[in-house]
This record gives structure tokens, C-alpha cells and sequence, in this order.
């Protein structure tokens, strides 16, 4: 190893070095943010569908078992295309997407059987889906533009 | 092939450089291991370019990294079109962590009111 390598100058270039590399790498992150938004946006909008279109039990659970075929196919797709994926993003995305999957599954049939003409819970329930794989997109999109 | 490769003793009360890891060390292969570090993984021409040096240079330092147990290769195709992608093993986070408190600790040295 060079001497100039021990002193604090170089020492502080170098670190410089990683925030500056790790900023570009991170930046290719943000694919990964917009797919897990979009997904955000997918739960609510079949939950308003299966709450609101006059259909019977039968349909609805063959409308949300296309909806995940659908949904296992964009995810495969994109994990093809994102280019980097974010820090610890098994995890996160597993927690976040199976939060959202319960409280679908948890909106769909107490809705289907105790509240199936209450817009408000159509509606809050969709809100409520959205909101852990919103959580995490922001996060990815905020990070993808951050400092380490 | 994953112990620590420090370029001196680093023994307490010693000078930080005895920290640093002579693998990392590299300038090409330090920025490749920063790049890595800050996701779980990344194209090969993500890093390539954010390194900002060639697809040759670039498989040179991996293959040393890779030697040392630092790097993880996978390798895909998309369609018809072959896919690289490195990650950092645990071993590489280890190390590249520890590499860069020795150069923080350095760095320090600088301040003013530090130790020489």
C-alpha cells in the first residue's frame, strides 16, 4: 500500500468515493420503487372492484385469484428488468406485500359478509391496503435518491 | 479465504492503517466493493458504470473478489440476453465495514486536536 494512502486527505477521498459510487448504484433502485407502487396500487384497485361490482362470492374469489396470478407474473417480469435491488429487499418486500395480502384477505370476506353494501369500508379497507407496499416504494424512491 | 486481510498488525493502540484490508484497498476493487455495498445487487454494467471503467477492468477486479470471497457472481439470461449480477457475500460487507472504520479512524487523525 502507498504512504499517501495513510493520510487523512486520502482517507477522506476515499470515503467521499463511497457515498459518490454508492449514490450512482442506488439511483438504478428506483425501478424497483416504481414496481412495488404500482403494486400498491393494484391491491386497492381490485378491492374497490370486488366491493363495488355486483358479483357473487364465486366470481370474486376468481377475480382475486387472476388478480395474484397477475401479480406473480409482474413480479417476475420486473425482477428480470430492475437493474439493483435495494438493502435487505427480500425481507422488507415480504413483510410489506404480505401485510397488504392480509388486509386484502381480511377487507374481502369481512366485507363479503358483514359489510358488503358500507362504502366506507370498501374504501377504507383499500386505503389500508395500499398502505404498507406505499410505505416501502416511497422509502426505495427516497433512498434511491439519497446519501448513504 | 474470508478471514480479514489486514495489511499490518492492528493491534490495539496501533496505527489504523494495520486495519485497512489489503484486498479492498485497491482503488478500482474499493470503489467496486462501495458500489456493492450500498444495495443487495446490482448489474454488472450498473457497476460498470458507476466505477466508470471497462467490462474487462471490471470482470478483473470481480474475479479478485470473488477469489477472496467477497463477491458473489450470478449470471442469468433475460430472454435470449445473458445477465450478470454481483452482490456483496457477508464476508465482503464484513470487510468493507471494517475497512471503512480504518479509514474514518485516519481520516480522524487529520482533525485538528487528534492524536498523530
Amino acid at each position: 500500500m502507498s504512504e499517501g494512502t495513510y493520510r487523512p486527505e486520502a482517507a477522506q477521498a476515499a470515503l467521499a468515493d463511497v457515498e459518490a459510487v454508492g449514490g450512482r448504484v442506488r439511483r438504478h433502485t428506483r425501478g424497483y420503487g416504481v414496481f412495488v407502487l404500482a403494486l400498491a396500487a393494484f391491491f386497492p384497485l381490485v378491492l374497490l372492484f370486488c366491493g363495488f361490482a355486483p358479483l357473487s362470492g364465486a366470481v370474486l374469489g376468481a377475480v382475486s385469484g387472476v388478480a395474484g396470478a397477475l401479480v406473480g407474473i409482474g413480479s417476475g417480469l420486473a425482477a428480470t428488468r430492475i437493474r439493483a435491488f435495494p438493502r435487505r429487499y427480500g425481507p422488507r418486500y415480504l413483510l410489506a406485500f404480505l401485510t397488504s395480502a392480509a388486509l386484502y384477505a381480511v377487507v374481502l370476506i369481512l366485507g363479503g359478509y358483514l359489510f358488503e353494501d358500507v362504502a366506507a369500508w370498501w374504501i377504507g379497507g383499500a386505503v389500508a391496503t395500499a398502505l404498507p407496499l406505499t410505505v416501502l416504494g416511497v422509502s426505495v424512491l427516497r433512498s434511491g435518491g439519497a446519501r448513504s | 479465504m474470508t478471514a480479514a486481510r489486514s495489511g499490518g498488525a492492528g493491534a490495539p493502540g496501533g496505527h489504523p492503517r494495520g486495519r485497512l484490508d489489503d484486498v479492498i484497498h485497491a482503488p478500482v476493487r474499493f470503489s467496486v466493493t462501495a458500489a456493492l455495498a450500498a444495495v443487495d445487487e446490482a448489474e454488472f454494467k450498473v457497476v460498470r458504470d458507476a466505477v466508470e471503467i471497462t467490462d474487462s477492468a471490471l470482470s478483473k477486479q470481480v474475479a479478485v473478489l470473488e477469489e477472496a470471497g467477497y463477491v458473489k457472481v450470478r449470471k442469468g439470461f433475460v430472454g435470449k440476453r445473458p445477465r450478470t449480477h454481483l452482490s456483496l457475500t457477508g464476508a465482503g460487507r464484513d470487510a468493507f465495514a471494517r475497512h471503512v472504520r480504518a479509514l474514518r479512524d485516519i481520516a480522524a487523525t487529520g482533525l485538528p486536536g487528534s492524536p498523530p
